[in-house]
């Protein structure tokens, strides 16, 4: 797999204040990447330091093997969804993104029109963006992002302000962009969201990428139970069963089982070994506690 | 590439809603300044559209409502339109491109937003302007009498150019040279400092050096057209030259200037 971006040893300070340190990792062709963090961890000044928006303080970018500087040297092919969407208010979508493709003027009429449609929007749609509700926004903000094919596909929080039907319309076509051999940065506060979409999860906290997860690492995790049983006696009575299970490191009763088949089934068989299940649940993976635990662990 | 860029700035810029109050706001302007047109003795003849003229090169006017109202309205523009500007910038591939054409769009966002404040406000002036205050007594003998637009007043109508030509060149002149200057400041100030309260500095900026400098020297252009409303109007071209001279010269410092910050800094 090709690599769309490179990130080396990327700094950046605002006012004397670190706002990224040391950020290294790559993307892939084909690739979904997510970026999860708490407010002002440097999600967005990443992304833009990618975007060529922003300069970084030190380190290398280069997106499609050529260097960005946030300077004079930008990237070539990307699309960026920025978190607040910015049209010219008095005329309408098709219109808009007329105007801005106009300036590469690598694509037509029935491209714009594709990706309008594409993202949920009518292209003859005659009324003015300043009619448009938040949602229509988003989703013509997403269609300035792709409708140009680019190499990179940067989105910036893509599912503000959509409904249920939005959200899910934004992770199929994420899937198809990826499908499509573009690489797709993703950043989001909505952890299904991303958890769902991406192939690799990066943990962002105080400007430091604290863990990279894969989407398999995640689906592994979500298929574990979570059992507490009675007595701390009867953990090992599990552990005799299913031994890759693991204790709960803040209690003695509680274990994390591997779903090796389905639950009743599991549920089953410890009750006939003599095990007092207390509670049985999905070990809901999690990348929120994968998030906390990143936060915990630094505090 | 640079002109298509141009123009998203200028759709954006284009707000009714925006250009309506500043619109209203210059009329009230106009209507309720006292006004008395000054002319040479020896001079041609002054005629009603001696008030647009009076109304460009009055220092009061320009430097404390058509400046910091420019100013605020082209720094506004610039610090409101930021989310559409990234998507501009990711497509051009260069910040000095979009440096220069951040400079272009300003300077005819800048120009259209003083054409309008100085039409408005000379059609208002003109319209509340008593023909028998301040004017000559050649003034009051009628060569040609029309009708004034809203007020219904008699007036004379000059007999060198045509008065709507005169108007609109005063405006679109009053305006490119108005427009140069808060052009170059309200693009350095908020390249440099892109916030909220930099439309106002911008147009203090604006009031205090124009307040110094006058009328004369920020637009020769009002002053080349005295002339031009007499019979015997001739002009000349070695001011004329100077004078574009003057803007290029304005609009270079700016592409710099421009050049110089933005390439420095985050959007």
């Amino acid at each position: 797999m090709s690599e769309v971006v490179r990130l080396r040893g990327i700094h950046k300070t605002i006012k004397g204040r670190p706002i990224l340190r040391d950020i290294e990792f790559e993307v892939g062709a084909g690739e979904v990447v997510g970026i999860i963090g708490a407010n002002g961890a440097g999600k967005t000044t990443l992304l833009r330091i990618i975007s060529g928006l922003s300069i970084a303080t030190g380190g290398t970018v280069e997106v499609s093997g050529m260097p960005v500087d946030g300077r004079t040297r930008l990237p070539r092919s990307i699309g960026v969804m920025t978190e607040r969407p910015g049209f010219v208010e008095g005329v309408s979508g098709t219109r808009n993104l007329s105007y801005l493709a106009s300036i590469r003027g690598v694509i037509g009429v029935e491209q714009i029109a594709g990706a309008i449609r594409r993202c949920g929007l009518d292209p003859d749609d005659p009324r003015a963006v300043a009619k448009y509700s938040l949602g229509m926004r988003q989703r013509l903000n997403l269609a300035q992002a792709l409708m140009e094919n680019p190499e990179l596909v940067i989105l910036d929080e893509p599912t503000n302000g959509l409904d249920p039907l939005g959200v899910r319309d934004v992770r199929r076509i994420i899937a198809e962009t990826a499908a499509q051999g573009a690489g797709v940065l993703l950043a989001s506060h909505l952890l299904t969201e991303v958890e769902q979409a991406c192939d690799r999860i990066l943990v962002i906290d105080r400007g430091q990428i604290r863990r990279s997860v894969s989407g398999s690492e995640l689906r592994d995790e979500a298929s574990a139970l979570l059992i507490e049983v009675a007595e701390p006696a009867h953990v090992g009575i599990i552990f005799s069963r299913y031994p890759d299970s693991r204790i709960d490191p803040g209690s003695d009763v509680i274990v994390t089982v591997h779903r090796p088949e389905p639950t009743p089934e599991v549920i089953r068989k410890l009750v006939m070994d003599g095990v007092a299940l207390q509670r049985v649940q999905p070990a809901r993976a999690s990348l929120e506690h994968i998030l906390f635990e990143a936060i915990e662990h630094r505090q | 590439m640079i002109w298509r860029t141009v123009r998203i700035d200028i759709l954006e810029a284009i707000r009714p809603r925006r250009i309506g109050l500043a619109a209203g706001i210059f009329a009230a302007v106009a209507a309720t300044m006292g006004r008395t047109v000054r002319a040479p003795l020896d001079g041609p003849p002054p005629n009603q559209w001696d008030v647009a003229l009076d109304l460009a090169a009055d220092l009061r006017w320009v430097v404390w409502i058509v400046v910091p109202m420019v100013a605020g309205l082209c720094a506004a523009h610039i610090t409101g339109g930021r989310d559409i500007d990234r998507s501009v910038v990711t497509r051009l591939g260069s910040k000095a491109t979009w440096a220069l054409t951040r400079v272009v769009s300003i300077a005819v966002v800048s120009t259209l937003y003083t054409t309008l404040a100085v039409s408005v406000s000379a059609i208002v002036a003109i319209a509340f302007t008593e023909p028998s205050v301040g004017y000559s007594a050649y003034a009051r003998l009628p060569l040609q009498e029309v009708s004034a637009a809203a007020a219904g007043k008699l007036y004379e109508l000059p007999s060198g150019p045509s008065p709507v030509l005169l108007l609109a060149l005063i405006s679109v002149t009053t305006g490119i040279a108005i427009g140069a200057y808060t052009s170059i400041t309200s693009l350095i100030a908020t390249m440099a400092w892109p916030r909220p309260w930099v439309p106002a500095v911008a147009a203090i900026g604006g009031v205090l050096l124009l307040w110094r400098a006058g009328t004369a020297v920020w637009n020769p252009l009002a002053h080349l057209l005295w002339p031009l409303h007499g019979p015997n109007a001739t002009g000349s071209v070695i001011p004329w030259a100077a004078t574009a001279v003057a803007l290029a010269v304005e609009y270079t410092v700016a592409v710099v200037a421009a050049r110089f910050l933005i390439i420095r800094r985050d959007l």
